[in-house]
C-alpha cells in the first residue's frame, strides 16, 4: 500500500490538517483552564473554547479557497470533507456561545455540579467528527468515532447528581458501544472479503459479489450488513432510532443540541463519503437495486415511525428528537437519489454528472440548514432554561407575551423545519425532493411529502401554545426567562435573518457549494 | 486448523454477547458482553491477518483493545454513578426515560 511508504512529517500535517490540530490545542487547553479551577477560570475556558471553534472555522474557509488537498496516514482531506468540517465547527462555535450562561446558572446556584470540562469535552468530541469526515481507513474511521462517541457519553451524563441524567448516559453507552461493536465485526468481514481496511473495501465487496467463482458471499453480505446497521444507528435512523428521544432528554439543553446537529452531520457525511464512490465502481444493476431498496425501506419506516410517533409527543426535546430522526429520514432519499444515478445508462455522461452534483449539493445544503435551524430551536430553548430544563410544551403557553423576541425566533425556526415557505427549511426540502423526482423516485418523494406535511402538527404545537394559550406563570418562570443576555439575543436574531436569506436567496447559498 | 474454526469462534463470542447485552438484566454482565463482541470482532481481525498474510488486521486488533480500554473507563464510571444514586445494577431500576405522550 502507498500509505507505508509515506514518511511521517509533521510539517505537511500541520499544512492538511491545521483546522483540526487547532481543535486539539484548544481542547487540551480548555482542559488544563478547567482543571485550575481559579477565580472565573470557567470564563477563560469558555473563551478558549470559542476562539478554538472560531479559529478552527476560520482556518477551514482558508483551505477551501485555497483548495488544499491530499492524502495523510489513512487521511484524505478534500473538499467535501473541509465543507462539512466546517459545519461543525461553526456549530461548536454557536453551542458554546449559547450555551456559556446555561452553565454559570449551574455554577451560581453553589451545586459544585458544574464541570467546567463541558467546553473541553465537546472540543474534543468535535475533533473525532472532524477527524470521520477525512478517514479514509476503517481504524482511523472507528477511532475518530469513538472519540467522539465517548466524548458524549460523559457529556450526556454531566448533570450527575440527576438520575435521568446518568440512565440516559447509560443508555448512550450501551447501545453506542454495541453498535461500534456491531461494526467493528462487519469491517472485520469486509477486511477478510478484500483484504484491505481502506474504506473503499465497503465497495469493492459490493463488486466482488458479481464475480462467478467468488464463494465467500455470505461473509461479504454479513460484512455488509453490519456495516449498514452500525451507520444507521449512528444517523439514528428507524429501527434502530429508540436511543435518541431518551438520549436527548437526559442530555442538558446545549448539549442536546450539540448531539442532534454535530453527530448527525459527521455520521451522515461518513456515511455519505462511502457511498460517494460508488460512480467510480464498477457495479451491476442488481446490486444497485439491492441497496437502493435497503435505502428505500430504512427511509419509508423512518419517515413514517418518526413523524407518527412525535405527534403524541409531550416534551419538547422528544418532538426535536423524532424531528431529527425523521430529517435523517429525508437525507436518505438524497443519498438514494445520488444512487440511483448510477443505475441510469450512461448514454449522457455530462447531465449525468451535473445531476449528480446535484445531488451532492442537496445533501449538502440540507445538513447545513438542518443544523441551523435546529440549532436554532435549542438556543431559545437554552435561553428559556434556567435552572431547571424546559420540559413539556405545555411550560412555553403565553411565551409570546413576556419574551416576544424568543417566542418569534422559535416560531421562525420551527416552520422552517417544518419546510414552510419563504424560509430556509422549504428551499432545502424542496431542492432535495425534486432531486428525488428528477431519478424517477416517484414512490418515495410522495411518501415523504405527505409525511412531511404531517409534521407540521408537531412543529406548530409549541408555536399555539406559545401565541394562543394564556396563563399565569408562575414567579419562578417568569425569573428564569428574564435573564436572556444581550449576546444571546444577537446571535439568535443572526440566526434568524439566516433562515430568512437562505429561503429568499437560495441561489446564492447554492454557489457556496 | 483452517480459517473457518476461527471465524466459528469469533461469530460464537459475538453472538454471544450481543445476546448477552439484549438478555441479561445486571448492567455489570452487559458490559462484559460488549466486551466479548467487541473481542470476537478482534479475533475475526487477527484470524483473517494470518490468512491474507497482512499485518494491518494485527494493527486492527491492537486499536480495538486500546477502544475497549477507554470504554471500560467511561462505562464503568457510569455504573458506579448509577449505583451511588439507585443502589443496584439492575436495569429495570432505570425506566424514567420513556415517551410521555398526551393527547
Amino acid at each position: 500500500m502507498a500509505e507505508i511508504e509515506q514518511n511521517f512529517s509533521f510539517s505537511q500535517l500541520w499544512h492538511l490538517g491545521y483546522p483540526t490540530l487547532i481543535l486539539v490545542i484548544a481542547a487540551f487547553t480548555a482542559l488544563m483552564t478547567s482543571i485550575m479551577r481559579f477565580k472565573r477560570s470557567f470564563l477563560v475556558t469558555s473563551i478558549v473554547s470559542a476562539l478554538g471553534f472560531f479559529l478552527s472555522a476560520l482556518g477551514t474557509i482558508f483551505q477551501i479557497k485555497a483548495e488544499v488537498k491530499g492524502l495523510f496516514f489513512g487521511l484524505e482531506f478534500g473538499l467535501y470533507g473541509q465543507v462539512l468540517a466546517l459545519i461543525i465547527a461553526l456549530i461548536g462555535l454557536v453551542v458554546v456561545l449559547f450555551s456559556y450562561r446555561y452553565w454559570l446558572d449551574y455554577e451560581q446556584e453553589g451545586k459544585k455540579e458544574i464541570i467546567p470540562e463541558t467546553m473541553a469535552l465537546m472540543l474534543f468530541s468535535a475533533v473525532g467528527m472532524q477527524l470521520m469526515l477525512f478517514a479514509q481507513n476503517w481504524i482511523i474511521f472507528v477511532l475518530s468515532l469513538e472519540v467522539m462517541s465517548i466524548a458524549l457519553y460523559i457529556l450526556v451524563g454531566i448533570r450527575r447528581y440527576q438520575v435521568n441524567s446518568a440512565e440516559g448516559a447509560l443508555k448512550y453507552f450501551l447501545l453506542g458501544s454495541v453498535a461500534a461493536a456491531i461494526m467493528l465485526m462487519g469491517i472485520s468481514f469486509l477486511y477478510g472479503a478484500t483484504g484491505s481496511l481502506d474504506m473503499m473495501s465497503f465497495l469493492k465487496a459490493f463488486s466482488l459479489l458479481k464475480l462467478p467463482t467468488y464463494s465467500a458471499g455470505i461473509l461479504v453480505k454479513a460484512g455488509l450488513l453490519l456495516v449498514l446497521i452500525g451507520f444507521i444507528f449512528k444517523i439514528a435512523a428507524v429501527p434502530f432510532h429508540f436511543w435518541a428521544p431518551d438520549v436527548y432528554e437526559a442530555a442538558p439543553m446545549p448539549v442536546t443540541g450539540f448531539m442532534a446537529t454535530g453527530v448527525k452531520v459527521a455520521a451522515f457525511g461518513a456515511f455519505f463519503r462511502i457511498l460517494m464512490g460508488i460512480p467510480y465502481i464498477s457495479f451491476d444493476a442488481e446490486h444497485n437495486r439491492l441497496l437502493l431498496n435497503f435505502l428505500g425501506l430504512i427511509f419509508i419506516l423512518t419517515v413514517v415511525v418518526a413523524n407518527m410517533t412525535a405527534l403524541r409527543q409531550k416534551s419538547i426535546k422528544r418532538v426535536l428528537a423524532y424531528s431529527s430522526i425523521a430529517h435523517a429520514g429525508y437525507l436518505l432519499l438524497g443519498v438514494m437519489s445520488y444512487i440511483k444515478h448510477q443505475g441510469q445508462g450512461s448514454s449522457h455522461e455530462l447531465e449525468q454528472i451535473k445531476t449528480m452534483f446535484g445531488s451532492l449539493q442537496s445533501i449538502l445544503l440540507y445538513l447545513a440548514v438542518y443544523s441551523l435551524l435546529t440549532l436554532g430551536a435549542f438556543a431559545v430553548l437554552t435561553n428559556l432554561s434556567k435552572k431547571k430544563d424546559l420540559e413539556n410544551i405545555e411550560e412555553l403557553k403565553g411565551l409570546a407575551g413576556r419574551q416576544p423576541l424568543l417566542a418569534a425566533a422559535l416560531s421562525v425556526f420551527l416552520f422552517a423545519l417544518a419546510g414552510i415557505p419563504p424560509l430556509g427549511g422549504f428551499f432545502a426540502k424542496y431542492y432535495l425532493f425534486s432531486q428525488a423526482i428528477a431519478t424517477e423516485l416517484y414512490l418515495y418523494a410522495v411518501i415523504g411529502i405527505l409525511f412531511s406535511a404531517v409534521s407540521l402538527y408537531y412543529y406548530l404545537a409549541p408555536v399555539v401554545a406559545m401565541y394562543f394559550m394564556k396563563t399565569e406563570a408562575s414567579q419562578e418562570q417568569v425569573q428564569s426567562e428574564i435573564s436572556t443576555p444581550f449576546y444571546s439575543k444577537l446571535l439568535i436574531v443572526g440566526m434568524m435573518v439566516l433562515v430568512f436569506y437562505v429561503g429568499l436567496f437560495p441561489q446564492s447559498v447554492l454557489d457556496l457549494f | 486448523m483452517s480459517i473457518t474454526h476461527y471465524l466459528t469462534l469469533a461469530i460464537a463470542l459475538f453472538s454471544i454477547g450481543l445476546i448477552g447485552v439484549v438478555l441479561r438484566r445486571n448492567l455489570l454482565v452487559a458490559f462484559m458482553s460488549i466486551e466479548l463482541m467487541l473481542n470476537g470482532a478482534n479475533l475475526s481481525f487477527i484470524a483473517f491477518s494470518r490468512y491474507l498474510g497482512d499485518m494491518q488486521g494485527q494493527m486492527a486488533a491492537f486499536f480495538i483493545v486500546i477502544l475497549a480500554a477507554a470504554e471500560a473507563a467511561v462505562g464503568l464510571a457510569i455504573i458506579v454513578l448509577l449505583f451511588r444514586r439507585q443502589g443496584s445494577v439492575q436495569s429495570s431500576v432505570f425506566q424514567n426515560l420513556k415517551d410521555k405522550v398526551g393527547v
